[in-house]
């Protein structure tokens, strides 16, 4: 794995569109989802994106990318091509949960073969290691980009939100810390409450490093407690930010959308996704040209 | 500050703990939970006092209130423990199994002067929020007919049985999504009080139903159908849809958009005649804090502001009734023909 300490870039492309998740329409999901039906269409999407001049790419730890990673692996272009996988895949657990109760949901999931691993995540779920459970799960998490460039680690919102809520920051910094130690790459979280989290990891676990990815857009989307308050707080500039949804789903035109990103300072990097090379190559050079 | 445990902690109990936590003026004191790897981490970590029995834990503890995320069939019961107890409840839909119950809860929970409500969650999403504006300021005219849905993918082929799969338990798509559905169709139009129709079909459960095809009629004369599929392999989540058919327009809904057809423009609302097509984003609607959806964090604000202010909230157990009443009928249409 890549020791990586250099900053993130500043356009991160997303993957929301290979799996049809919009949030305006069903008939949008569907054209997407046929587009990207093959394997080889996300490979070749990636591939546009790299050519275009992008170098990073943030998505979740789908099954589906087994097979893109494996086309990338083998292509040099992509040597230096920044990974960031973003964990977990909460439908996975959250459908085996559902149907086979927590700790069935935990075990199936522990890495490597039952035999092996099933006798270690018996006995941390026995012995309360929780610790020591989450590193096992990370573990198999990762093993979707064993070999890839990874520059950073990030945690879904679903998650953070979760452990912020339950007030559970100390696993935050276990998370972060395990990431930094085993991995030497950038831990990171992806959460809906920006405020609160850049508290936690800059005032309370006093980790600064960790960046955080949270929706910033002119119309305040999904920006909790309020839009005003997560501008504030953008402002201190506590952690790394990542701008995500700045264009809220198709709701901000382009040029309004930018220009507010603009407008605020303490903004590191923008994630953004689209399906078309035109529209992802016209995108990117829209924000170049307004990445100062 | 009041005082709240949560009873329960599967999927639903630790999102709503989590939001719960996270909210001012509340205190989570205590939770319970029978199964010991949930209860330890979260004692470990958030030092909130964990019980294996509820009862115990509202013998003991001095709450205001409780949210009970147990399995269905147990509703019931942790209802009448919190009355006996003097504590004010939030309970996971459905409310319960027998509409008789949920009237003696209704009619105990009165008499000791104690708050109930039920967690129709379609309530506080904003955009049937707007449709229920819409409608009472008669946008679309007189509303002559709906369709309803909702689909999911919760049961596949070979899927383990659980209680959710078992009626007598609680279990089956009837009580779990169609209880959603008829829940959204009674806040719209009302009381359900004639089906027409009904059908529980069976696909891949052994105990229960996997759709649930009715017509239903309510008591302000609109009639819709509503159609539930918790097999429907198409969905990455549970989907939920209603289109409103009125003599001067249409609206057409789920969580994340809304379409509205008119004959004639309707100023106060900002709409043309002919399509509009509105979004979630166009309805900003942010929350102290965030977990799966504002309408999450809406649903518990309006449990507690309606314990402190003595008001009714807006997801009435007398509402809740209503639709326990409606699955009995359903039930009652289809294996006794009345």
């Amino acid at each position: 794995m890549a020791i990586n300490e250099e900053n993130m870039d500043k356009i991160i492309f997303g993957d929301n569109q290979f799996f049809g998740v919009n949030h305006m329409s069903l008939d949008k999901t569907i054209v997407e989802s046929q587009r990207f039906a093959k394997d080889e269409a996300i490979y070749k999407t990636l591939s546009d994106v790299h050519d275009i001049g992008i170098n990073s790419f943030m998505f979740t730890t789908h099954e589906r990318f087994e097979n893109v990673f494996r086309l990338m692996r083998k292509d040099q272009k992509f040597t230096n091509f920044h990974f960031i996988p973003c964990i977990p895949y909460a439908h996975k657990y959250a459908n085996a949960i559902t149907e086979l109760g927590i700790i069935g949901g935990i075990k199936k999931y522990i890495p490597g073969n039952l035999f092996l691993t099933g006798v270690k995540g018996a006995v941390s779920i026995i012995s309360n290691e929780y610790v020591e459970l989450m590193k096992m799960l990370i573990d198999s998490e990762m093993k979707l980009v064993e070999g890839l460039n990874v520059q950073a680690l990030f945690l879904q919102n679903i998650v953070t939100d979760l452990l912020i809520g339950l007030g559970m920051d100390q696993i935050l910094g276990e998370f972060a810390t395990y990431v930094k130690q085993k991995y030497k790459i950038l831990p990171g979280v992806i959460t809906m409450n920006f405020a609160k989290a850049t508290d936690i990891f800059s005032d309370k676990l006093h980790m600064p490093e960790v960046a955080i990815c949270t929706p910033i857009n002119k119309i305040g989307f999904r920006m909790n407690p309020s839009q005003k308050l997560v501008e504030e707080s953008i402002a201190l500039h506590k952690t790394p930010i990542i701008a995500m949804s700045i264009f809220a789903s198709g709701a901000v035109p382009y040029k309004d959308a930018i220009s507010y990103i603009a407008s605020l300072k303490g903004i590191d990097s923008i994630l953004f996704g689209a399906s078309s090379k035109q529209h992802i190559e016209e995108t990117y050079q829209l924000l170049n040209s307004n990445s100062n | 500050m009041m005082n709240i445990a949560v009873i329960g902690l599967g999927k639903m109990g630790i999102s709503h703990l989590s939001i719960l936590n996270a909210l001012p003026d509340v205190k989570v004191s205590a939770i319970a939970e029978t199964n010991r790897f949930v209860t330890r981490v979260l004692e470990k970590y958030t030092g909130i006092k964990a019980y294996s029995d509820y009862r115990k834990m509202l013998d003991r503890e001095a709450l205001d209130a409780v949210v009970i995320c147990l399995p269905n069939s147990l509703h019931y019961q942790a209802c009448i423990d919190s009355i006996e107890h003097k504590v004010s409840f939030f309970v996971e839909k459905p409310f319960t199994l027998d509409p008789n119950q949920s009237k003696e809860i209704i009619d105990k929970s009165r008499t000791n002067n104690l708050l109930g409500m039920v967690g129709y969650v379609n309530r506080y999403i904003k955009i049937f929020q707007i449709i229920k504006e819409m409608l009472e300021s008669d946008l679309i005219g007189e509303v002559y007919d709906y369709k309803a849905s909702m689909l999911g993918a919760v049961v596949h082929a070979g899927s383990k049985e659980t209680w959710r799969n078992s009626v007598s338990e609680g279990g089956g798509c009837l009580f779990d999504y169609g209880s959603h559905c008829i829940d959204l169709a009674i806040y719209l139009f009302g009381e359900i009080d004639k089906v027409l129709s009904s059908e529980l079909k069976m696909l891949f459960s052994k105990k229960c139903e996997d759709i649930v095809k009715a017509v239903v009629s309510h008591k302000s004369g609109v009639t819709g159908s509503i159609f539930v599929n918790w097999c429907d392999e198409s969905q990455r989540k549970a989907y939920n849809e209603i289109e409103i058919f009125g003599k001067k327009g249409k609206i057409i809904a789920n969580k994340q958009d809304l379409k509205v057809f008119l004959l004639n423009r309707s100023e106060i609302f900002g709409l043309e005649s002919g399509w509009n097509s509105k979004y979630v984003t166009n309805y900003i609607d942010n929350v102290p804090f965030y977990l799966r959806g504002e309408e999450f964090t809406k649903e518990l604000m309006d449990f507690i502001s309606s314990i402190n202010e003595a008001k009714k909230p807006l997801s009435s157990i007398e509402d809740a009734y209503l639709t326990d009443k409606t699955i009995k009928m359903l039930r009652d249409k289809t294996f006794n023909g009345n």
